[in-house]
C-alpha cells in the first residue's frame, strides 16, 4: 500500500529579527551562490514530490523483472564499465601537475566532463583542483539523476532511500553549523558544501533559524517534518517522550530538548535508523534483491559498529557510563556482529587509552568479522576501504536485483574519494615519499 | 446412444441428459470447436512466448547498447531466436488449418452422427495446438531471459557473446521439439 504523506508548503518563519537581518545582509554573491541553484532546487522539488509514495511488494524474478527495471539495470551496468581501472589510476598518480592530470583524465570515462574545465588566468591550484573535482562529481550526479528520473515503482523508492543518507548529513551539518558556531558565514559555507545528492528544495530556508536552545525541535516542527527523512528524526525523538508529553500538544511535546542533545551522536543515530530501514525494505522486496542486499547491508552495519567503537576511543563517548546506553545504541541491530560482537565491543575503551590490540586479539579468538583488519592499527582505515570495495563489487554479481544500484552508488563514492585524494595531492608540489604515502590510500575497484 | 438432448429448436432436455449420461456434455461438443481452439492456442501462446522473450531481452539490450554500441548488431540474434518461436507457431497453425476442413452440410450436428474420425481429428488438432503453444511459450521466455543476460555480459566483455549464444541455441531447441511432436500428432488428423 503506498503511504501518502501530507506536505503544506511552509513559508519561511523568521525566528528573530536578527536572523532576518543576518540573512538580508549576507552579500549578494553569497545569497546567489548559496546552497542550491534554481535548477537544482526545481529538480529537488520534483524528487521530493515523487517520494511521497513508498512502493512495496515483490519485485518479480528473472521472467518479469526486466519489464519495469531492465533498461535501468542495463544502464547501471554500463556505468560500471566507466569506473577507473587500476592502470588508469597508475597513470593518474604519475602526473606531476593538474594540467597533466586533466590530460590523463580525458582518455578515461570522465573525458567529456573534464575537457570543459579550464584554468582561469593565475588561478590558484586548489581552486582549479576543486573545479576539476566538481566536474567529476557532476558526471556522477548526472548519471544518478538519469536513473532517478526514469525509475518507477520499487526502484523509485530504492533510489530515494539511497539519497536519504546524504540528506541526513546535510541537515545535521547545517544544524551543527547553526548551533555550534556564532558566525553566519559558517552556515553559508555548510550550505555551499552540502552534498548535492541529498538536495532538498527548502534547504536554504534553514538560514532563517538562529542559535537557540530548542533549535532542533523548532526546526523539526517547521521544516524537517515535511522532509522524507522525518521518520528517522521522529524515531530518534520517540524514546525521549514519556506519557506526560502526550497530554501536551505536538508543538510543546518536543520542546523539552535542550543543548544536551549531542549533534554528532544524533547524526550517527539517524544513519543507523536509515540503515535498518533499508534492511527492512530489502527484506520486504525479497527474492534476489534480498539475497544480495543482505550481504551488502550487513557489511555496512558491521563496519559502522566497528568504526563507531574505534572512532570513539579518545572522545567523550568512550566513558564507561556511556558505553551501554549511548555507544551501544549506535550499533545497527543486524549484521554478523549482532548480537555477540555488540556485547563484546560495548565494553571496550578505558578513557584516554585505545584498546585496539585487545579488540583485535579477541576478534581473532572468536573468529568474528574484521579480525584480520583489526590486527594492524596503522593500516586499519586503508584495509577497511579495500574490504568495502571488495564487498560492493559483489553487488554486481547476479541479475534482476536492485543491489547493483546500491553497489554502484557506494563504489562511485569510493572512486570520487580516490579522485579527490589524487587531486589534492597533485595540486601541491610534494616529494616522492609524501606522495607515495598519500597515494597508499587510493582504493582500486574491481581489482582482484 | 441417442442424441444429446438437443432438439431442433436448440433446447437441451434435462430428462434426456439424465438418461444418457453427463459424459455427453464433453463428448458431444462439436470436434471442430476443439480444433479451432487448438489452432488459436497454438498461434496465441507462441506469440505470447515470443513477445515475452523479446520484451525481456530488448530492455537489457537497449540499455546496455548505450554504453557499448558494438553489441547492437550481434545481440539481435537473441531477438531473432525469440521471433523464430512465433514463426513456429504460425507454421503450425497453417498446417493445422489445412486439416480443419469445412463445416459440413447438416443443420445441426447430432451427437449420434459424430464419427470417430471426427473425434480423432478434433482432439488431435486441439492437443497438437496446445503442445506447440505451451512449448513455444516456455521456449520464448527462456530465450528472452538468457538473451538479456547475454546482452549484459557481452557489453562488459567481448568474448562472452559466443559462449552465451550456445546456451540460447539449446533454449531455442525446445520450441523445435514442440513443433516436431505437434506435427507428428496431427499427421493423420483430418476432418472429412
Amino acid at each position: 500500500q503506498p503511504v501518502i504523506r501530507h506536505s503544506a508548503r511552509k513559508k519561511v518563519k523568521w525566528n528573530s529579527r536578527l536572523a532576518r537581518r543576518r540573512y538580508l545582509t549576507m552579500s549578494k554573491a553569497d545569497q546567489k551562490g548559496e546552497g542550491l541553484s534554481e535548477e537544482a532546487k526545481r529538480k529537488a522539488e520534483y524528487f521530493e514530490h515523487m517520494s511521497y509514495y513508498r512502493f512495496n511488494g515483490p519485485a518479480g524474478g528473472l521472467s518479469t523483472w526486466n519489464m519495469e527495471y531492465g533498461y535501468l539495470e542495463a544502464r547501471v551496468r554500463g556505468f560500471r564499465s566507466g569506473f577507473l581501472t587500476g592502470a588508469e589510476y597508475k597513470q593518474l598518480m604519475q602526473c606531476n601537475s593538474l594540467d597533466e592530470l586533466k590530460l590523463a583524465l580525458t582518455d578515461t570515462d570522465y573525458g567529456q566532463w573534464i575537457t570543459t574545465v579550464s584554468r582561469g588566468v593565475d588561478e590558484k591550484m586548489d581552486i582549479y583542483s576543486k573545479k576539476l573535482m566538481d566536474a567529476c562529481q557532476k558526471k556522477f550526479l548526472s548519471e544518478f539523476e538519469y536513473l532517478r528520473m526514469n525509475a518507477t515503482g520499487i526502484l523509485q523508492t530504492f533510489l530515494d532511500m539511497i539519497t536519504y543518507g546524504p540528506m541526513i548529513n546535510n541537515f545535521c551539518k547545517l544544524i551543527i553549523a547553526i548551533q555550534k558556531t556564532d558566525e553566519p558565514q559558517e552556515v553559508v559555507k555548510a550550505l555551499k558544501n552540502a552534498d548535492p545528492l541529498g538536495a532538498y528544495p527548502h534547504l536554504n530556508s534553514i538560514v532563517a533559524f538562529d542559535k537557540q536552545d530548542d533549535l532542533l525541535t523548532d526546526l523539526f516542527d517547521t521544516l524537517l517534518v515535511d522532509t522524507p527523512v522525518s521518520k528517522y528524526f521522529w524515531q530518534y525523538f520517540l524514546p525521549e517522550l514519556n506519557g506526560d508529553d502526550e497530554k501536551k500538544d505536538d508543538a510543546g511535546a518536543l520542546k523539552k530538548f535542550t543543548l544536551e542533545v549531542e549533534l554528532d551522536v544524533m547524526m550517527n543515530m539517524l544513519q543507523k535508523y536509515l540503515l535498518e530501514d533499508m534492511y527492512n525494505y530489502s527484506r520486504e522486496i525479497g527474492g534476489e534483491t534480498w539475497a544480495i542486499m543482505k550481504e551488502l547491508l550487513e557489511f555496512e552495519a558491521d563496519r559502522r559498529t566497528v568504526n563507531v567503537t574505534v572512532n570513539s576511543f579518545g572522545t567523550p563517548l568512550n566513558e564507561p557510563d556511556r558505553h551501554d546506553y549511548e555507544r551501544k545504541m549506535l550499533y545497527p541491530n543486524f549484521g554478523e556482529l549482532y548480537p555477540d560482537g555488540h556485547s563484546l565491543l560495548a565494553g571496550y575503551g578505558k578513557p584516554g587509552i585505545s584498546d585496539f590490540a585487545t579488540m583485535g586479539n579477541e576478534f581473532k579468538s572468536k573468529t568474528l568479522r574484521f579480525a584480520p583488519l583489526l590486527q594492524d592499527e596503522e593500516n586499519f582505515v586503508y584495509a577497511m576501504r579495500q574490504e568495502e570495495a571488495k564487498v560492493f563489487a559483489k553487488g554486481f554479481d547476479s541479475q534482476s536485483h536492485f543491489g547493483c544500484f546500491y553497489a554502484y552508488y557506494k563504489l562511485k563514492m569510493i572512486e570520487l574519494r580516490n579522485l579527490k585524494l589524487i587531486f589534492d595531492t597533485i595540486s601541491q608540489p610534494r616529494d616522492i615519499e609524501t606522495r607515495r604515502g598519500l597515494f597508499k590510500s587510493v582504493t582500486p575497484i574491481f581489482e582482484d | 446412444m441417442s442424441s444429446f438432448g438437443v432438439t431442433s429448436t436448440g433446447w437441451i432436455k434435462y430428462a434426456d441428459l439424465k438418461a444418457n449420461g453427463w459424459g455427453e456434455i464433453i463428448g458431444c461438443i462439436n470436434p471442430q470447436s476443439w480444433a479451432a481452439v487448438g489452432i488459436g492456442l497454438s498461434i496465441g501462446l507462441s506469440v505470447v512466448g515470443a513477445a515475452w522473450g523479446i520484451l525481456l531481452t530488448g530492455a537489457s539490450l537497449v540499455g546496455a547498447s548505450v554504453k557499448a554500441p558494438r553489441i547492437r548488431s550481434k545481440n539481435l540474434i537473441s531477438i531473432i531466436f525469440c521471433e523464430a518461436v512465433a514463426i513456429y507457431g504460425v507454421i503450425m497453425s497453417i498446417i493445422l488449418i489445412s486439416k480443419y476442413g469445412s463445416g459440413g452440410d447438416d443443420d445441426v450436428l447430432e451427437c449420434n452422427s459424430i464419427t470417430t474420425e471426427m473425434y480423432f481429428a478434433g482432439y488431435g488438432i486441439f492437443w497438437s495446438g496446445v503442445t506447440v503453444g505451451l512449448s513455444n511459450l516456455a521456449c520464448g521466455v527462456c530465450v528472452g531471459a538468457t538473451g538479456s543476460g547475454c546482452a549484459l555480459a557481452h557489453a562488459q566483455q567481448e568474448s562472452m557473446f559466443v559462449k552465451m549464444l550456445i546456451v540460447e541455441i539449446f533454449g531455442s531447441a525446445l520450441g523445435l521439439f514442440g513443433v516436431i511432436v505437434g506435427i507428428i500428432m496431427s499427421t493423420d488428423a483430418a476432418f472429412p
